[in-house]
């Protein structure tokens, strides 16, 4: 019996020791929250996938798919960044906002890559990632090649008709499918002087103008002749979205 | 009678050792001394369960999105790991090819006809997520194969790991890295140094490595490809290379398959359209095709129908068929 006591309390004494060490080694709890909240829109408005509209040449499209990567989300001080994600992928039909678990900071910008940088695309093997990843095979979600790995950085897709008849069905598919290392793009925000406290948080805004894809004043896209490229099959046609993409984010 | 044996064998060690895991244990692959070691990935050293798993996977319709094909419907054991069929595609698809062999493959530098895989446990989620082929989601693939217990048990006795991606692709990997070819009656005459080559098959050996032919300057010893990108010049719609560099010098270009086993892996060619090896030799000895891209080397060869007929029957003598019979690669359905 008095062993079995010695050893109840010996059990309750490791346990403690455990309990303990564990509270020291464990991450400290986040001070302050970023959210980043993602608005996909289409002439300033939102964008419905239900709706019909026209682009520079006329020609009537719906917007049905949209999918991005987002990667190296940064925020800046000075010479000082901060990672505060690695990856994130948005897709049109699923929540909108990435929160952001962040350490007290101040910080005078932003910076994120659109696609996956290329340490991170070439050569990497999506099943070495948990599924909770957006790079794991499961979490990619469609957005990975595999007949000449790497990901799929944007992919948009919809349907058009080109006569601008109103009410005309929209017959036709258009699909643009962007990735490899050329094509990954790195944006910066100036976000004003940000100091976060503990406790703070902190949303910042930024619409996605899906019109740019087709309308942009320096690029227009026609789709008449342009309406698929998964990049091998039109890499000119790929870069051409790539860039149009590039210029759809803003920061509010 | 011996499917019923080893079928108890594999219940007895699943059922027995279901609460604990399997007992696994270190393998090694059979090679012939002539052909280099092999560089095993970390993490996929071959084991004797990983190696089951791997099989097992192979073999398994439920993989594929109607459960009526696995892996083993392109790659059938007897044609040398191909399926005898122009293209491998079950559906219209304009990038169908011809089915290419599995054998050494532990030795590719990189997969795919472009080249565009570095591995081959990357190379596993081609087929499966491809809509031309088993056309199904790794998380479909799980949902299905986790109620089967034996896949858990074998992952997690092979792996440590609960059935994903990671063990699967792993796997598989690690039974095609088994595949291993190298015993035909070429191996035995050249390398071993047998008498029993006929004098047509040693004249077409002569010519195979010649100058005036230049075979062996792609299909390289000991594996008979270099795993170069090369054109020959045949026009159709297939870019090859070009779908991977965007460089139009690339177009029609392929990674050269090896020719080990090649009687027995017809039809021919990326897009399966020559039917015969003396089709394939009469193609070169006339010049190869008319693309702009076509390889310097691919010319015409002046070749007498004798001659040909010779490069044939060497072709002929890359037949392993202890290879193509080899137990161990059968699923237990086919034992």
């Amino acid at each position: 019996m008095k062993m079995k006591i010695v050893n109840n309390y010996f059990f309750v004494v490791l346990l403690a020791l455990f309990l303990g060490s564990c509270g020291e080694e464990s991450p400290q709890t986040p001070e302050t929250k970023v959210h980043l909240k993602f608005i996909p829109t289409y002439n300033g408005e939102p964008l419905s996938i239900d709706s019909v509209y026209t682009n520079s040449f006329g020609q009537q499209l719906r917007v049905e798919n949209v999918q991005f990567y987002l990667s190296n989300i940064y925020a800046h001080n000075g010479s000082d960044s901060t990672l505060l994600k690695q990856a994130f992928l948005f897709t049109l039909l699923q929540p909108q906002t990435l929160s952001l678990n962040v350490s007290a900071q101040t910080f005078s910008s932003l910076s994120f890559g659109i696609g996956v940088p290329g340490n991170l695309n070439k050569n990497v093997d999506p099943s070495q990632y948990a599924n909770s990843n957006p790079l794991s095979v499961q979490g990619s979600n469609g957005m990975f090649w595999y007949w000449n790995t790497g990901y799929i950085f944007v992919k948009v897709e919809g349907r058009y008709e080109l006569t601008g008849t109103p009410n005309a069905p929209l017959m036709d598919s258009y699909s643009f499918h962007m990735g490899d290392d050329p094509l990954y793009r790195v944006l910066h925000f100036n976000t004003g002087n940000v100091s976060l406290t503990e406790g703070d948080a902190r949303t910042f805004s930024i619409e996605v103008a899906v019109d740019s894809v087709f309308n942009r004043p320096a690029d227009p896209i026609d789709l008449s002749i342009d309406n698929l490229t998964h990049t091998t099959s039109n890499f000119p046609l790929a870069e051409r979205i790539t860039n149009n993409f590039a210029s759809a984010f803003h920061l509010q | 009678m011996k499917k019923l044996i080893f079928c108890f064998f594999v219940t007895g060690i699943l059922s027995g050792c279901a609460d604990e895991g399997l007992q696994d244990r270190a393998i090694s692959f059979k090679k012939p001394h002539y052909f280099p070691s092999i560089t095993f990935p970390e993490g996929n050293e071959p084991t004797r369960l990983r190696f089951e798993l791997g099989k097992k996977l192979f073999y398994e319709k439920q993989l594929s999105k109607n459960e009526d094909v696995s892996c083993a419907s392109c790659h059938r054991l007897p044609a040398a790991f191909t399926d005898g069929r122009t293209v491998s595609s079950f559906h219209e698809n304009e990038f169908a090819r011809n089915a290419p062999t599995l054998a050494n493959l532990a030795w590719s530098p990189y997969f795919m006809s472009e080249g565009g895989v570095p591995t081959l446990e990357l190379q596993a989620l081609g087929p499966i997520h491809e809509k031309h082929e088993l056309a199904l989601s790794m998380e479909e693939v799980i949902a299905r194969l986790k109620n089967k217990s034996n896949y858990s048990i074998l992952s997690k006795s092979a792996y440590g790991r609960e059935l994903n991606a990671f063990t699967i692709t792993r796997a598989l990997a690690c039974f095609e890295r088994a595949l291993i070819s190298g015993d035909s009656k070429f191996d035995r005459y050249y390398f071993l140094k047998s008498n029993d080559y006929s004098d047509v098959e040693q004249k077409g050996m002569e010519l195979f490595f010649s100058e005036r032919t230049q075979c062996s300057s792609c299909h390289a010893l000991p594996f008979f490809t270099d795993y170069q990108f090369y054109s020959l010049g045949l026009e159709d719609a297939d870019i090859g290379l070009e779908r991977r560099t965007y460089s139009a010098a690339d177009r029609g270009k392929f990674k050269t398959p090896t020719l080990r086993n090649i009687e027995l892996t017809a039809p021919y060619m990326h897009n399966g359209s020559m039917s015969s090896l003396e089709e394939v030799v009469s193609f070169y000895n006339n010049g190869g095709g008319t693309r702009s891209t076509k390889d310097s080397r691919v010319k015409p060869m002046n070749l007498s129908k004798e001659e040909e007929a010779e490069l044939v029957a060497f072709l002929k003598t890359l037949t392993d068929w202890n290879f193509v019979q080899h137990e161990n690669f059968l699923s237990a359905d086919e034992d």
